[in-house]
């Protein structure tokens, strides 16, 4: 459904990613892997149309994304949560959530896309009216991935969403990622928390230095001798 | 003594009502702000441009300022996006220092302009209401002129207000304010609201010149009086807090009627600019914070 | 640019009100420099200029009219009160935390403030009416009979500034400025002082502001409010400034030596007020279309790439 085509993509002279190809199928959860500065991050903005690559393409089924602008982009279906929840902090949750589904396609359903995630987070409803920045870290994901749902998207990048969360809010998210993979939404997930990502995503691609340098199934990449060594500390 | 009192009482008023409209032109940069980041030298000497319009308008075909008002308001709306559309669209994209050059030349080349035509003398605009005299019960009496544009400026002032905050368009502009790239990934398209924050910023002073012309003599070259006008309640009112702006103005209106009521000539006219740096020194954040 | 400074060294043997002219030229190409140091090296737009002109012109004259001392000495009391409201008004400002382009719009409100309550002093600077001083060959007071002196020692100055921006732009200083003007929060984020140099740039720019503003007085003998804070005078500075471009050594020079010499002949010759400005405004808008950061070092580029085309055509295929 999403494929990134040899992307090559930086900020300044040097490219960050080099030759990225990557496929998300329909209903997939795929996961990215890899350490601090390998280039995950830019590959999302990449994909959301913030930076444009300097070389390949990126396409949701047929369709071109890369020249397109952000808006365009969302307008499309790609919807990412970005690295950090990215809030706005000083609107109330409601207004975040609101904004999150203002594209083209959500705000025809506005009623009920806040009643389904409100199902899948109460606290979304009980902390309405409380402003975005107030919020605790964990209930600041809850709410970014909703802002994310609510623009209903075709496919949804996932930025870091374990990041700086304990343990048990971390369990919280994932199982409502494995809820929403249920109910058949396409996620690209790229994460830290290699352990969690690789046993709920069917395909995994491991990012080191800019490059793909390895890919597979979730469980065969979860046994894979050097998966286990440099980011599952085995 | 009792008649200072109602003296006052009466540059309070007055205070008010221009306040109404500082705070409306405030507003205006304090917007262009917060979404585009840039702060255009030349706002105030766009609204001079509006009143000399309006001035024209009445020489060429007695044209009240009032009505003027349907010609400049729609007129700069468009004047604004074409501005943007031509010249700061790639600016911003650039370098922000460019908007200095660019707006500073506007300033010289409008002002001059203006003094060309005009003339260097102090000119104003007579208008219809400028002999009516609205009394508030026995104590003062308010010419109509203040009054309408108290009553303008503020429903205007306080209706883009009620547009921020409840408003899809509203939640956009703030949403640009708050985080630029977290808005484009909500689908907002950041370069069209920019134009059109623009657009409504040199609109806003399309609407307050002519309300002014009956109150303030213009002369070429205090249009940059007015961007500091505005630069002032833009500071005072927290530095993109919208209502701060609005109540900065209130504020700024009253201690200019004040400080020329009791100080006079110049040293009254330097009170609105002692405040604010009495307002710099001791209270930076402004009266309501940054929003 | 080897070429432009012969070009300025040859002195015009020419009518007084030539040699006046370029006088007062050569005196602009000293203020823009001047501001140059903290609005292009150290990317701090601003207005304060006006008040350390003023700041120059009314100590000295105020202190030779009043008790008989030289200007040459007046010109350092203007010099002190100039620093301490430059850094002053500055840190003010800083402190306020005040995003970039307000800095600029706050100098403006110390400004006009700085013009109401100077031109409602008037037992002090004589209001509108202003001081005036009498004509009179009077080195030891900075005073000329003839005025090609003038025209030398505004050479100087300008050759001077141009010298210290030149001197400046190498050393450590200018590198710690152009760090601050390039990205504010990362100089900060790596420990470079950044509110301590730009008051120092700040500092060195109004002294030298205030030197001219002395030397102002001496050539035309009269100072009044509105002349010393010239608001028009500042922005026309900042456009020849950018025009030249920011933050370069020759950028001053090349940007007034290109519009004043026009704006005074229009000034003078075509009885259409504040046509010479409207003109400068048009050419500044013009300019930065096609070359932003102004024409010196749109001509280095240029000079640049000619340079790599005709290597490239040397090497052999």
């Amino acid at each position: 459904m999403l494929s990134v085509d040899h992307v090559t993509a930086g900020y300044g002279v040097v490219p960050v990613i080099r030759e990225i190809f990557l496929e998300v199928g329909e209903g997939e959860t795929v996961a990215l892997i890899g350490g601090n500065g390998a280039g995950k991050s830019t590959l999302l903005k990449v994909i959301s149309g913030l930076i444009k690559p300097k070389g390949g393409r990126v396409f949701l089924e047929r369709t071109e994304l890369t020249a397109l602008a952000p808006h365009q982009i969302v307008d499309k279906g790609v919807i990412q949560v970005p690295e950090g929840r990215r809030l706005f902090p000083r609107m109330n949750v409601r207004e975040n959530l609101l904004l999150g589904g203002r594209n083209v396609r959500a705000r025809q359903n506005i009623a009920p896309l806040l009643e389904r995630v409100q199902i899948l987070f109460p606290i979304l409803k009980t902390k309405e009216k409380q402003e975005a920045g107030t919020l605790s870290g964990g209930e600041q994901q809850m709410v970014a991935i909703a802002r994310g749902l609510m623009a209903m998207p075709k496919v949804i990048l996932l930025d870091e969403p374990s990041l700086g969360l304990s343990p048990l809010i971390v369990g919280v998210i994932f199982a409502a990622l494995s809820q929403l993979k249920q109910q058949g939404l396409t996620i690209l997930l790229v994460e830290q928390n290699v352990r969690l990502s690789l046993k709920i995503a069917e395909k995994g691609y491991v990012l080191e230095n800019g490059r793909i340098v390895l890919s597979g199934s979730g469980k065969s990449l979860l046994e894979n001798g050097q998966v286990k060594a440099s980011y599952l500390g085995i | 003594m009792k008649m200072d009192v109602s003296v006052a009482l009466g540059a309070v008023i007055q205070g008010v009502m221009m306040g109404a409209i500082y705070g409306l032109i405030g507003l205006g940069i304090t917007m262009v702000f917060a979404v585009t980041g840039m702060l255009n030298f030349a706002h105030g000497d766009f609204m001079s441009l509006a009143m000399y319009l309006c001035l024209a308008l009445h020489t060429a075909f007695n044209l009240d300022p009032y009505l003027s008002l349907f010609v400049t308001v729609p007129a700069f709306f468009v004047l604004g996006l074409l501005l943007y559309h031509f010249f700061f669209r790639r600016t911003l994209k650039a370098e922000i220092l460019m908007v200095v050059q660019l707006t500073l030349g506007m300033v010289f080349i409008i002002e001059n302009g203006v003094l060309m035509v005009f003339g260097p003398d102090y000119r104003s605009v007579p208008n219809f209401l400028l002999t009516t005299v609205v009394s508030m019960g026995d104590m003062f009496a308010v010419r109509g002129t203040y009054l309408v544009t108290f009553l303008v400026g503020g429903a205007v002032g306080f209706g883009l207000y009620w547009l921020i905050e409840s408003t899809d368009l509203g939640r956009q502009i703030r949403a640009i304010a708050q985080d630029r790239e977290a808005a484009q990934l909500m689908g907002v398209n950041v370069a069209r609201v920019q134009m059109l924050i623009f657009a409504i910023g040199i609109a806003l002073l399309g609407l307050a010149g002519p309300l002014l012309t009956s109150i303030l003599t213009m002369e070429p070259y205090f249009g940059l009086h007015l961007t500091l006008f505005a630069f002032i309640t833009f500071v005072m009112g927290g530095v993109g807090n919208f209502l701060g702006t609005l109540i900065a103005g209130y504020i700024l209106g009253v201690t200019e009627s004040m400080g020329m009521l009791y100080l006079g000539g110049y040293y009254g006219a330097a009170v609105p600019y002692a405040i604010f740096v009495l307002l710099l020194i001791f209270r930076p954040h402004g009266i309501l914070g940054t929003k | 640019m080897i070429l432009l400074l012969g070009l300025v060294l040859v002195p015009p043997r020419a009518s007084v009100f030539w040699v006046h002219t370029f006088t007062m030229i050569l005196l602009f190409i000293y203020w823009t420099s001047a501001w140059n140091i903290i609005g292009g090296f150290a990317g701090e737009i601003n207005f304060y200029h006006p008040l350390f002109i003023a700041a120059g012109a009314y100590s000295s004259t105020l202190l030779f009219m009043n008790y008989r001392i030289s200007p040459w000495i007046g010109m350092w009391v203007g010099v002190a009160i100039a620093v301490a409201i430059g850094v002053g008004c500055a840190w003010i400002c800083y402190r306020a935390r005040l995003p970039h382009l307000s800095f600029a719009l706050a100098a403006m409100g110390f400004v006009y403030m700085g013009l109401y309550i100077g031109t409602a002093m008037e037992w002090v600077t004589g209001g509108t009416r202003g001081l005036t001083l009498r004509p009179a060959s009077d080195p030891a007071n900075m005073m000329f009979g003839d005025k090609a002196t003038y025209y030398y020692i505004a050479l100087v100055l300008a050759s001077g500034a141009v010298a210290l921006s030149w001197w400046i732009s190498r050393s450590r200083l200018g590198y710690y400025m152009s760090a601050i003007r390039g990205n504010l929060l990362a100089a900060e984020a790596v420990g470079v002082n950044t509110v301590g140099y730009r008051l120092l740039a700040m500092a060195i720019s109004a002294s030298l502001t205030a030197i001219g503003g002395t030397f102002y007085t001496q050539l035309n003998l009269f100072i009044n409010p509105q002349v010393a804070v010239s608001i028009t005078g500042v922005i026309s500075m900042i456009l020849f400034c950018a025009i030249g471009g920011f933050g370069t050594v020759w950028g001053p020079v090349v940007g007034t030596l290109l519009l004043m010499p026009i704006g005074e002949l229009l000034r003078l010759y075509v009885a259409v007020p504040g046509l010479h400005l409207m003109l400068y405004g048009i050419i500044v808008i013009t300019v930065i279309s096609f070359a932003p950061h102004g024409l010196v070092p749109w001509f280095q580029d240029y000079a640049a790439r000619k340079r790599g085309a005709a290597g490239q055509a040397k090497e052999p295929g």
